[in-house]
C-alpha cells in the first residue's frame, strides 16, 4: 500500500547554490613549460596552491537544471557527440543512490561502440509508460500499481513490497524501449532513474541534460545498438574500420 | 579489506590451463602500493636473473592500484609489468630489463569490480587462447577465431561475442609475431605502448583478456575521502591549461616543442621542424576531430575522435594526432597530414608502438638517404623521408613478420649489427629502447629521463628525482599522469590514497615509497646485468649540434652527462657505479636485494 507520507529513497534534499566560479585566464606558457620539462607539477605547484585556495567552491554545482532544485517531470538525456565515456555519471549515481562505488548499481549505463562513440542508457520516463501498462498489480486507491510515478518528481518508481516479481515491466522495457530496466537478484526490477540530477551535475563534458519528458519513448528510448548506429552515421558518416584503406 | 584494494589476485597458468585466486599480501601492498610498485616486487620474486622475456615462466602482471575505480579524477590506469622485450644490458644481450607500461581506458576498474587487484599470467598456451573473467567465474577460452585479427576488428568481434559490458585488453598481429615493440591495447586506441609487452603476451599465445565485474570497491574513510576528492576535482578543473588539454590533448605541444627545439625531427637530427604547422593540433582540430574521448573518471578526455573525410584515406577513423605521433611525423620528415594519420591509425590497428616504429623508420630513412642501405634491403621499398606509403608498407611487413619486417621488428641494435657500426651515431636509443618524441640538447637536463629510466629510452619517467617519484606513485596507484601536469598536486593524491586505503602516509613516506619502487626496479636491472655503462645517450646527442631553430648550436657534453649521473646516483642514495648501496637498501626495506 503506497503511503504518501513514507519518505522515499529518492527524495532529494535541496542543494545549496554555489558562488560564481572565477578562473584565471589560461596561461599557455606556464602549462607548456611544465609539460616539457617534466617538473611541471613541482614548478607550477606554488601557482596552483594559490589558485586552489582562492577557489573554494563546488565546481560541480554549475548546471542550471539541477542547481538548488529537484528535477520535476523531465528525463535525463545523453549526448553521444559530447560523451567521452568517463563513467563519472555511473559512479556518481551508484554512490549517491546506493552508497557504493559500483557502476553495476547505477541507473545510467554507458556502452562503448566502435568507431569510438559512447551511448548512455537511462530511463527516459516514457510518457506512455509501457512498463506501468505491463504491471499486473491492481491499482490502489491512488491509482498506483507496483510501479508508478513519484508524486513529486514524476520519476518512475517501484514499491518493492507490492511488486510481484513477475518481470513484465523489465520485459516491456527490453522489447519495446531501451532495456534500461533489469531484474536484481531478488527478482525486483532495477534501473529506475530517480531524477536526482547527480549525473547531470557531475558530468565533466556537459553530455547529460534534463530534457522535457516525451509523449512516448519511441525515439528517446531506443536501444543502444540503434542509437549507436545513428550516432556513428551522423558523427563519422557510417561504419568504417580504421584500416579499410590499407589492404 | 579496509578500502582501495579489493584483496585478491587472480593467477592464471596457461601451461597447465589453470586459474586460481590468492589473497593479496597486504603488508607487501603497504610497502609497494600497487601497479608499478607491486609489479617490481613480483618480477623480482618470480623471475630468474638472466632469463628471457620469451621464457614461459616469465610472468606478465596486469596490476591495478588502490585508487583504480574510485571516484577521484582519472583513476582508470592499468600498469603492466613484465620483462622488457626491448632493453638489453651490454654485458648480456640475451636477457632484458624490467618493463612497466601503463594504459588508460576502462579495463582496470572493471578488474577491481570483478574482485581482483591484479592478474598474473604465467606459462604459455599451446594454441591461441583468451581469458574471460566475470566476477569469480574465470575461463580460459579458445581464441583461434581471433588470432590474426587486427585490433579494430578484434574489439568489434569481442563486443559481439563476449558482450558489450566486458572490457578487453589484447594484442594485434604484431604481438602475435613477437615484434619487440608490440603493444597491448584496449578499445582500439589506448595503448600500453613501451617495452614490447605485446610480445610477451604473444609468446604466451594469449590474444585477449576480457573482464566484467559487478562488485563494489570500498573506501576506508569516507569523510577524509570526500574532502580530498573535492580538493582533487577543484585543483584539476580550476587550473589554467585544463581547457586546452581537453580541447587538443597532447597534440597541443607539437608546434611548441618544435619552437623550443625539442621535437624529434629527421631522426632526432634536428629539434625544430620546418613543417610543424602542417602537422599541428590546430589543423587537426579544424579538419579531423569530431569529438573528445577519454578514460575512466577523467574530465580531461585528452583523446580526440577523428575521421579523415577527404583524399585517398577518406573514411578512416582514428584518435590522433597525439604529441608522440611526431615520431611518425616530423621524425620521419612527413608533410602529408592525412598520410601521417593513416600511419598512426595503422600502428594502432596492428598493435605496434608507434613511438618505437617511428624511431626505427626514421633511422631507416637516414640509413637509406646515406646509402648505407638500399631498397633491396627493404624488399624493394624506397624509404625516402616523408614517404607515407613506404611507411605503411614497412609497418605491414613489421606487423606480420614478413621479409625485412623480421629484422625491423627487432630493435635498433639489431639494425646497427646488420648494417654497420657507422649507424650507431644515429641509433637513438638507451639500453636498446627507442627514444620518444622529446629530443635533447635544447631543454636543460631533459636527458635525465632517458638516461635513468628503468625501462630504457623513456620520456615519461621524469627529469628530476621529485618528478620521477611522483610519477612512480601515479603508476603504482592507478591514477593518470596528466591531471598532475594540469594542477592536481601529489599531496592531494597522497590524501586520496590515505583516505581510500586507511594508510597514514606523510609526503616523506609517499616519496620514500616511490624511492623504494624506483630502487627495486634499478636492482632488478642490475641483477640482470645492467650497469652504469648502460645509462647512455646516443652519439648524435654529444657529437652533433642542432643546426636550426631556437636551440641552434646546442649539444650535450659527455663530461656533463657523467657529472649529471654522479649527482643523480648520489641523490638516489646509490654508489658511483649506480648500484643501490646496502645502507640505502636497508633504509628502504629492500633487504632482500643482495647489495
Amino acid at each position: 500500500m503506497f503511503d504518501p507520507n513514507k519518505k522515499l529513497h529518492n527524495d532529494v534534499p535541496a542543494e545549496e547554490t554555489a558562488p560564481e566560479k572565477k578562473l584565471r585566464a589560461p596561461n599557455r606558457r606556464d602549462f607548456l613549460k611544465g609539460m616539457a620539462v617534466g617538473a611541471g607539477a613541482v614548478a607550477l605547484a606554488p601557482l596552483m596552491a594559490d589558485q586552489a585556495k582562492a577557489v573554494d567552491i563546488d565546481v560541480f554545482a554549475m548546471k542550471p537544471s539541477v542547481r538548488g532544485e529537484k528535477v520535476v517531470g523531465g528525463r535525463i538525456s545523453h549526448d553521444p557527440r559530447k560523451c567521452a565515456g568517463c563513467r563519472v555519471c555511473e559512479v556518481a549515481c551508484a554512490l549517491k543512490n546506493h552508497g557504493e562505488v559500483n557502476p553495476f548499481k547505477s541507473r545510467i549505463r554507458i556502452y562503448t561502440y566502435q568507431p569510438t562513440v559512447f551511448i548512455g542508457i537511462v530511463c527516459q520516463q516514457c510518457g506512455d509508460r509501457p512498463c506501468i501498462s505491463a504491471c499486473p498489480v491492481d491499482p490502489d486507491k491512488e491509482g498506483r500499481k507496483a510501479i508508478f510515478e513519484h508524486p513529486e518528481t514524476k520519476a518512475l518508481t517501484v514499491d518493492t513490497e507490492r511488486c510481484e516479481n513477475c518481470g513484465e515491466c523489465v520485459e516491456a522495457c527490453n522489447t519495446e524501449r531501451n532495456g534500461n530496466l533489469r531484474l536484481k537478484e531478488d527478482e525486483t526490477p532495477d534501473g529506475f532513474c530517480l531524477l536526482c540530477g547527480e549525473c547531470v551535475k557531475k558530468c565533466p563534458q556537459n553530455a547529460l541534460a534534463v530534457f522535457p519528458r516525451t509523449t512516448d519513448g519511441k525515439y528517446a528510448s531506443r536501444n543502444a545498438d540503434v542509437m549507436a548506429k545513428e550516432a556513428i552515421e551522423t558523427i563519422y558518416g557510417g561504419y568504417k574500420t580504421i584500416t579499410d584503406n590499407l589492404k | 579489506m579496509p578500502g582501495g584494494y579489493v584483496g585478491k589476485i587472480l593467477e592464471v597458468d596457461l601451461t597447465a590451463g589453470k586459474t586460481k585466486t590468492v589473497p593479496m599480501d597486504m603488508e607487501e601492498a603497504q610497502l609497494f602500493i600497487g601497479g608499478r610498485g607491486l609489479g617490481a616486487k613480483w618480477l623480482w620474486d618470480r623471475t630468474k636473473p638472466g632469463s628471457s622475456y620469451l621464457d614461459p615462466d616469465t610472468p606478465i602482471c596486469f596490476i591495478s592500484g588502490p585508487l583504480n575505480g574510485l571516484p577521484a579524477p582519472s583513476t582508470g590506469r592499468l600498469t603492466i609489468v613484465t620483462r622488457s622485450a626491448s632493453t638489453f644490458p651490454k654485458s648480456n644481450p640475451n636477457t632484458t630489463g624490467i618493463s612497466h607500461s601503463s594504459v588508460g581506458g576502462r579495463w582496470t576498474p572493471e578488474l577491481k569490480f570483478a574482485g581482483y587487484d591484479a592478474l598474473i599470467v604465467t606459462g604459455a598456451a599451446s594454441s591461441p587462447v583468451g581469458i574471460v573473467i566475470e566476477n569469480e567465474k574465470v575461463k580460459i577460452v579458445p581464441a583461434e577465431k581471433y588470432w590474426g585479427m587486427r585490433n579494430y576488428e578484434l574489439q568489434v568481434a569481442l563486443d559481439k561475442d563476449i558482450g558489450q559490458l566486458y572490457k578487453s585488453v589484447y594484442i594485434g598481429p604484431a604481438g602475435e609475431k613477437l615484434v619487440r615493440y608490440a603493444n597491448i591495447m584496449t578499445e582500439v586506441h589506448h595503448a600500453a605502448g613501451r617495452g614490447g609487452t605485446g610480445a610477451v603476451m604473444g609468446s604466451k599465445k594469449l590474444k585477449f583478456i576480457a573482464v566484467r565485474g559487478t562488485n563494489a570497491i570500498g573506501i576506508h574513510d569516507m569523510k577524509a575521502w570526500k574532502k580530498a576528492d573535492k580538493q582533487a576535482w577543484t585543483e584539476l578543473l580550476s587550473s589554467s591549461g585544463f581547457e586546452e588539454w581537453r580541447k587538443y590533448g597532447t597534440a597541443m605541444v607539437l608546434t611548441a616543442s618544435s619552437d623550443w627545439g625539442s621535437e624529434a625531427v629527421y631522426n632526432f637530427k634536428e629539434g625544430t621542424y620546418e613543417h610543424a604547422d602542417l602537422l599541428s593540433a590546430e589543423r587537426a582540430y579544424r579538419n579531423l576531430w569530431v569529438g573528445d574521448s577519454g578514460c575512466y573518471m577523467c574530465p580531461i578526455a585528452c583523446l580526440n575522435r577523428g575521421m579523415i573525410r577527404t583524399g585517398r584515406f577518406s573514411g578512416m577513423t582514428h584518435d590522433g594526432p597525439e604529441y608522440e605521433g611526431a615520431m611518425m611525423g616530423a621524425n620521419c620528415g612527413v608533410k602529408d597530414f592525412y598520410g601521417w594519420m593513416a600511419n598512426t591509425a595503422a600502428s594502432d590497428d596492428y598493435g605496434i608502438c608507434f613511438i618505437s616504429m617511428g624511431n626505427i623508420i626514421g633511422f631507416c630513412m637516414e640509413a637509406y638517404e646515406k646509402g648505407i642501405i638500399k631498397a633491396s634491403d627493404l624488399d624493394g621499398i624506397e624509404l625516402k623521408w616523408g614517404d607515407v606509403d613506404a611507411m605503411l608498407a614497412i609497418q605491414k611487413k613489421v606487423a606480420y613478420g614478413e621479409g625485412c619486417g623480421k629484422l625491423l621488428g627487432r630493435n635498433l641494435r639489431a639494425l646497427v649489427d646488420a648494417w654497420g657500426k657507422e649507424c650507431e651515431h644515429f641509433a637513438i636509443e638507451t639500453k636498446g629502447q627507442a627514444w620518444a618524441a622529446w629530443n635533447t640538447r635544447s631543454l636543460k637536463n631533459y636527458e635525465t629521463t632517458y638516461l635513468t629510466a628503468s625501462r630504457g629510452g623513456d620520456h615519461l619517467t621524469g627529469s628530476d628525482i621529485k618528478t620521477q617519484n611522483a610519477r612512480a606513485m601515479n603508476d603504482s596507484l592507478g591514477i593518470c599522469l596528466f591531471p598532475q601536469i594540469v594542477g592536481l598536486k601529489p599531496e592531494t593524491i597522497k590524501d586520496l590514497l590515505n583516505a581510500a586505503a586507511g594508510y597514514h602516509l606523510t609526503m616523506d613516506d609517499y616519496m620514500k615509497t616511490a624511492d623504494r619502487v624506483y630502487t627495486l626496479e634499478r636492482s632488478f636491472n642490475i641483477a640482470n646485468g645492467f650497469a652504469r655503462a648502460d645509462d647512455t645517450v646516443p652519439p648524435r646527442m654529444y657529437k652533433e649540434a642542432l643546426s636550426k631553430g631556437a636551440a641552434k648550436g646546442k649539444i650535450l657534453k659527455l663530461d656533463e652527462i657523467e657529472k649529471l649521473l654522479d649527482k643523480y646516483y648520489a641523490d638516489r642514495g646509490w654508489d658511483n657505479k649506480g648500484n643501490p648501496t646496502k645502507a640505502r637498501l636497508e633504509e628502504l626495506g629492500l633487504n632482500f636485494v643482495q647489495a
